[in-house]
């Protein structure tokens, strides 16, 4: 028993209690991936990993201009119109 | 609807097609004027990781953001000068780091932390090799982040109406040259990977409470895109707008917020 409790004690000082390895989760603990070991030698593939491709860049290849009024400008310099196409959101927030 | 919106804007006046004169007044505030010239620009992105890590095809779910530091700020993080072997803590960029910039977003819209949110926040550079003012450093650091109910970063745009508890805990690695004359950063390569758990209102983890992995990669960018979170940089080199933003008319400013 005593065995047990130091194991139990000693897997606890493992993580602080505001880690996720710590939480618990819609009432069962929920079993937390370990991050992959982050070494210095696979800097660069990770860095292809995490990094967007062509293809999530594809929404970069629309000349966008940094305001309405920026797009409503142009609109009226080459007399066309102007689709605007709203979705809710922080201005800011990434969505 | 396309067609129909056509053929209408086909039956209107040239006059009425143009802008108004009188409508054609710039922004009175754009976050984007608050970009640190001669300071550090980051551009961060996020990307949910595979328990599999590099085994695995990089996940679609990602997103982007900006870091913003002023030119004070970064002086102010180096020193003068620096043999191999120094060691420089780059605690504001840790601290920045950690509230407003490892946060997960990888599939949504998500919240900042406020500094009492975070356990730890540590980014140490060491010198690998000197070559005048030019300066290598390999970075290393960890962050610890956990928000509870409570809202504590005041009255803005991004208060939530309720908040669900979460956190986020990461390993950074990677390398930067500085230029100690300058004062600045001349590159940043820098990737954390670590584990997010809970959920934010709109940041897509309704559920997938996790806990699960999620990567990041920083960089220095030309882009003048705003950080998500410049509202609350908390710094007056940001420019902040005279109304506040989601008060933006006088019969909105009379709305209580709900």
């Amino acid at each position: 028993m005593l065995t047990i409790t130091l194991l139990v004690a000693a897997l606890q000082q493992g993580a602080p209690v505001d880690s996720p390895r710590a939480q618990v989760t819609e009432g069962a603990a929920a079993a937390s991936p370990e991050a992959p070991e982050l070494r210095r030698i696979d800097l660069a593939e990770w860095r292809v990993h995490l990094l967007p491709g062509e293809v999530d860049m594809r929404f970069a290849r629309i000349p966008w201009e940094p305001t309405f009024l920026d797009g409503v400008r142009r609109a009226s310099e080459q007399e066309r119109p102007l689709l605007l196409w709203l979705m809710n959101g922080h201005p800011l927030g990434c969505t | 609807m396309l067609d129909t919106a056509l053929k209408r804007w086909g039956e209107l006046s040239k006059d009425e097609r143009l802008l108004d004169p009188e409508a054609d007044q710039p922004p009175a505030h754009r976050w984007e004027d608050g970009f640190p010239e001669g300071g550090l620009a980051v551009s961060r992105i996020s990307r949910d990781l595979s328990p599999e890590g590099l085994e695995a095809s990089p996940s679609n779910r990602w997103n982007r953001d900006t870091l913003w530091c002023s030119k004070e700020e970064i002086a102010a993080m180096l020193p003068e000068v620096a043999e191999v072997g120094t060691e420089l803590q780059l605690q504001l960029l840790a601290d920045r780091l950690a509230q407003l910039a490892l946060v997960d977003d990888a599939r949504g819209q998500t919240l900042p932390f406020a500094p009492a949110e975070v356990a730890l926040a540590r980014l140490v550079g060491r010198v690998v090799e000197v070559n005048g003012a030019k300066v290598t450093v390999e970075l290393s650091g960890s962050t610890r982040a956990r928000a509870a109910e409570t809202w504590l970063l005041g009255d803005d745009n991004w208060t939530p109406r309720r908040r669900t508890p979460h956190g986020i805990e990461c390993e950074l690695l990677g390398t930067a040259t500085l230029d100690l004359a300058a004062r600045s950063f001349d590159s940043l390569d820098l990737v954390a990977l670590g584990t997010r758990w809970g959920r934010t209102t709109f940041n897509g983890r309704g559920k997938d409470l996790g806990p699960s992995l999620v990567g990041f990669h920083l960089t220095l960018t030309t882009d003048r895109l705003a950080p998500t979170f410049a509202s609350l940089y908390g710094v007056d080199w940001i420019p902040r707008p005279e109304v506040p933003t989601w008060r933006d008319s006088p019969a909105e400013s009379r709305l209580e917020r709900r």
